[in-house]
């Protein structure tokens, strides 16, 4: 996408208007932005706070009288948490060790080389963020499972090993790392990948006439000029794997790794009445500390944030770079990670969704393959119910959510530049909602929204409501880390010529924000589809989703239906984000003609 | 005429009314209780017919309600059964809180798939007591002074992978999962280490605790939910599993899986229960259709429909308890005097597995 700044200010059509009305009009959304990311975290960050000094073993936070730090004092009393503490660092390591290098690789590929089908790699690599967690999970546990996984089975045969183990074991810290790593990655691709798409390529020629190899380049020019995206991911990230339980409820019981959403599972889900949301919310203020100090560490990190600006009104033109003869290995690298993390997951989904029971292929479980489930899972009066409702939630919350972000992230870039401490606050407070347990904003809704005097309570808007609380902290990352790389200077020609605000906030922001945007639109939007902790939590017989029914077919012995619904939400995402790519080429196409 | 007794006549009749007359009166206690119960039954299903619908929340499979709702229509015409399906765990704090706000969920029936997960309605007085159901319907499965029904049972045997062991080698107790000859990610066992837990109200804490500790140290494959370690199971997975369902390992059997349970002992039953909440909108209605699922008919047509049924007790039926019946395995039932023994051990338990208190 090429914008040229002159092009698009003489496009505006400049009026004459009071610098006074401009001010007032954006000091209003400001004010409006920061009451309604303020009052949209404040819900669930008391709940948070409120609970973790209650002593709620049998009682709901609300019912509570006693006020005491036992909480805290039975987390850090306990034998096992340094062990928990130092399963979890471990584990949030390994798992960023691998996500993390191979999204930031990818989205280089993909953003900044000429590598040949970058359009559909692109789609491609985002597909596992479409399955949903628990079936992804248990995907790979039958590739990798040490006895029975198909690759396991498959290398035994190939290398005629005698034994009924391994090669591979999942049930390890590096299989855990593995697999959670893999489930990073399509996220830290969206986020990393705008910035390198928005970035001037002159300063990394420049470093090429002065003699230096791509390494050195890379290493001295690109990966400096990324430092807020990668940081802001590596933070997010890092609070992401942190709460993060499927992978540690379904390979790190057996692997005896005990981290700390382990503990707020037992907490939150114990199965003896109610849980314990005192100690699962001591536990997530803890994650909530450790957010805090890691926004501080990023804060003072990027603090001069023009360094980082890369889009400026001095000739921005974006290009790919030529890889020549690494071309191939480069492509091979691409599919590689489409084979592993998209590929086989998703033709066990697919065999799992057409048989009774899992069984490695074989002429046995062959004969018992059926499509009927296909057929049958209509029958179930819900399911178009759930579908329809799960569309609509899916575009209000990412719609919602991508107008805050944009939002939240205009006034943190453009305001910090003149020291204010209010945009250091929008900042740090759009994170927190991420350090927050799902289920600890599901019971803080029901109890706020079951009294509040707007009837949205039981319908799909309070849901669409929390889920954009929830993703608050992955969208304003990410459009904040793009906008850090887009220069003020732009948006101060187009109001110096006369342009309001808002029209300047359209007309130049919003498109040069586009392709952050656009990613952070499908992120969400994919994750609403397969958000299950609040719904479960919010939602009544109209209102039911897909993830719930996905959840419930599971636990009800309904695997094949669960995969067939699964198959169907796959499908569902892919339309998504090729409707995405189709708008993107729309779009793209009349700009350049322009 | 006048009939003429004579002294050994009248002896005879004094003795017969004497021996008999208890009998006479026990059949008509039992004629008349029965002819009672039906009216009771009766006149509730009138006043349920009244109200025109129940609705349940609970985590029964949708399907199920619905083939159940074209049973009760041949029978007991006119009640609509809406049916909420989820977690019990959410819904019981939900109703807890909208209670509290002055909103009282709008819900009549109540359901788990353990006594334990309805107990805090219980602790806050919020269910009904129906006396109806053990007077009226004959059921026995009724707990906490008539507040809950019983629904199904839910069977926590050791199951076994028939293709990698023979049912002579499959363990036949639970102390056998300690043997060295399943070490090493041949055990799969449920996270909630449930079974664990109910075998401590038999065994004592102690005992369980230890058992567990040693089992755990087997290098067993530990993974979340019942589902996924019965599909374990049948994948080739592991060859022995704690932690998941008799009727599940039955239904797998029936889809050709090389699966199978064994009925030790002692044997830890679950009940999935069902309560009227204080507040329902259709009092009636909610104490007829519980009443009716816990009957031999309704029985029937649950485990038709699911392969779910009571698999111990007077209306027991199905492949489970039939089995049960035949082994006779001392049975550990989940009641309101065991549950807060149970939940105790499974905190103590969980802390072997990662949980803070």
């Amino acid at each position: 996408m090429s914008v040229s700044p002159s092009t698009v200010v003489n496009e505006l059509q400049i009026k004459p208007r009071s610098l006074a009305r401009n001010f007032s009009l954006r000091a209003l959304i400001h004010g409006l932005t920061l009451v309604v990311v303020s009052y949209l975290v404040v819900v669930p960050l008391f709940m948070l706070l409120y609970a973790s000094v209650k002593s709620t073993e049998d009682k709901l936070p609300f019912e509570s009288t006693v006020t005491s730090l036992g909480n805290y004092a039975a987390i850090f009393t306990s034998p096992s948490m340094l062990p928990i503490f130092l399963d979890t660092f471990l584990f949030t390591a390994g798992s960023l060790a691998v996500g993390l290098p191979v999204a930031i690789g990818l989205a280089w590929l993909l953003e900044r080389t000429a590598i040949p089908g970058r359009a559909w790699i692109a789609n491609a690599i985002l597909v596992p963020m479409t399955i949903p967690s628990l079936l992804s999970a248990i995907a790979w546990i039958q590739l990798l499972d040490p006895r029975a996984g198909l690759v396991n089975v498959v290398l035994r045969n190939v290398f005629r090993v005698t034994s009924d183990n391994g090669p591979f074991d999942i049930y390890s810290l590096y299989g855990m790392c593995f697999v959670q790593g893999l489930r990073l990655v399509p996220s830290a691709y969206l986020m990393i990948a705008a910035s390198f798409r928005a970035m001037d390529p002159s300063l990394e020629e420049q470093s090429a006439m002065a003699g230096r190899g791509i390494a050195q380049t890379t290493f001295r020019i690109t990966l400096p000029i990324m430092r807020p995206a990668l940081l802001a991911a590596l933070i997010y990230f890092i609070i992401v794997v942190i709460e993060s339980f499927d992978i540690p409820g379904l390979l790190g019981f057996t692997a005896r790794i005990r981290v700390l959403s382990t503990a707020i599972y037992w907490a939150t889900h114990s199965e003896v009445g109610l849980p314990d949301y005192g100690l699962a919310s001591a536990l997530g203020a803890i994650v909530l500390a450790a957010a805090l100090l890691l926004m501080w560490i990023y804060q003072r990190l990027t603090a001069h944030q023009e360094k980082f600006a890369t889009i400026t009104g001095k000739g921005y033109r974006p290009r790919q770079i030529s890889l020549g003869v690494w071309s191939g290995p480069a492509t091979a690298f691409c599919l590689c990670y489409i084979f592993v993390a998209v590929l086989l997951p998703f033709v066990m989904l697919l065999w799992t969704s057409v048989q009774p029971f899992y069984a490695v292929p074989s002429v046995d479980s062959l004969s018992r393959v059926s499509f009927e489930g296909y057929l049958n899972i209509w029958r179930d009066r819900s399911v178009v119910r759930a579908m329809w409702n799960t569309t609509v939630l899916a575009l209000v919350t990412s719609l919602a959510t991508i107008l805050l972000a944009v939002l939240v992230s205009w006034f943190v870039v453009r305001r910090q530049r003149t020291g204010n401490g209010l945009a250091n606050y929008l900042a740090t407070v759009s994170f927190l909602p991420q350090c927050v347990p799902s289920i600890v904003i599901g019971l803080a809704f029901i109890f706020v929204y079951v009294r509040f005097p707007i009837p949205i309570y039981g319908t799909l808007w309070i849901i669409a409501l929390a889920l954009t609380t929830r993703y608050l902290a992955f969208s304003s990352r990410a459009t904040t880390s793009a906008l850090m790389q887009v220069h003020g200077e732009l948006e101060e020609a187009s109001q110096m010529s006369g342009a309001p605000w808002v029209k300047t906030l359209r007309r130049i922001t919003m498109p040069l924000l586009a392709p952050a945007m656009i990613n952070v639109f499908l992120w969400v939007a994919v994750h609403a589809m397969q958000e299950l902790s609040i719904a479960i939590m919010l939602y009544n017989p109209d209102t039911v989703v897909v993830s719930t029914m996905i959840w419930s077919m599971w636990q009800n012995g309904r695997t094949a239906d669960a995969a067939v619904l699964g198959v169907i939400l796959i499908f569902l995402s892919a339309l998504l984000l090729l409707s995405a790519q189709a708008y993107s080429y729309f779009r793209g196409r009349p700009k350049s003609q322009t | 005429m006048r009939i003429r007794k004579s002294p050994i006549a009248n002896i005879v009749l004094l003795l017969a009314w004497v021996f008999f007359s208890p009998a006479f009166s026990a059949v008509g206690y039992a004629q008349e209780k029965s002819k009672g119960g039906s009216d009771a039954v009766a006149q509730l299903y009138a006043a349920a017919r009244k109200e025109g619908t129940v609705v349940i929340w609970g985590p029964t499979d949708a399907i199920i309600y619905q083939r159940m709702q074209e049973a009760l229509d041949k029978t007991y015409p006119g009640i609509k059964i809406d049916h909420f399906e989820s977690i019990p765990e959410p819904l019981v704090q939900r109703i807890i809180a909208e209670s509290q706000a002055g909103k009282p969920a709008a819900v009549d029936i109540i359901q788990s798939g353990s006594l334990r997960a309805l107990r805090p309605l219980i602790d806050r007085d919020m269910l009904a007591a129906v006396p109806a159901w053990e007077k009226d319907f004959g059921l026995d499965a009724v707990y906490a002074n008539h507040r809950f029904a019983g629904a199904y049972n839910l069977t926590l045997p050791i199951s076994y992978n028939t293709k990698m062991v023979s049912a002579k080698d499959a363990p036949k107790s639970w102390e056998e999962l300690a043997d060295p000859k399943w070490k090493g990610r041949k055990i799969i066992i449920e996270a909630r280490l449930v079974p664990f837990a109910m075998l401590g109200t038999e065994w004592g804490k102690s005992k369980a605790a230890e058992l567990t500790k040693k089992i755990l140290a087997q290098q067993p494959i530990i993974v979340q939910g019942g589902t996924t370690v019965a599909k374990a199971l049948a994948g080739g997975q592991v060859q022995v599993a704690v932690g998941t369902y008799a009727y599940t390992i039955e239904g797998l059997k029936k889809q050709g899986a090389p699966v199978d349970w064994i009925p030790v002992s002692p044997l830890p039953v679950l009940t999935s229960a069902e309560g009227v909440l204080k507040t329902a909108a259709h009092p009636n209605a909610a104490r007829f259709i519980a009443g009716w699922i816990g009957t031999a008919d309704g029985q029937k047509i649950r485990y038709g429909t699911s392969g779910q049924a009571m698999e111990v007790g007077r209306n027991a039926i199905g492949v489970v308890a039939e089995r049960i019946k035949a082994n006779q395995p001392a049975i550990i039932l989940e009641t309101e005097k065991t549950f807060a023994t149970i939940l105790e051990i499974q905190r103590e338990l969980g802390k072997m597995l990662g949980a803070l208190r």
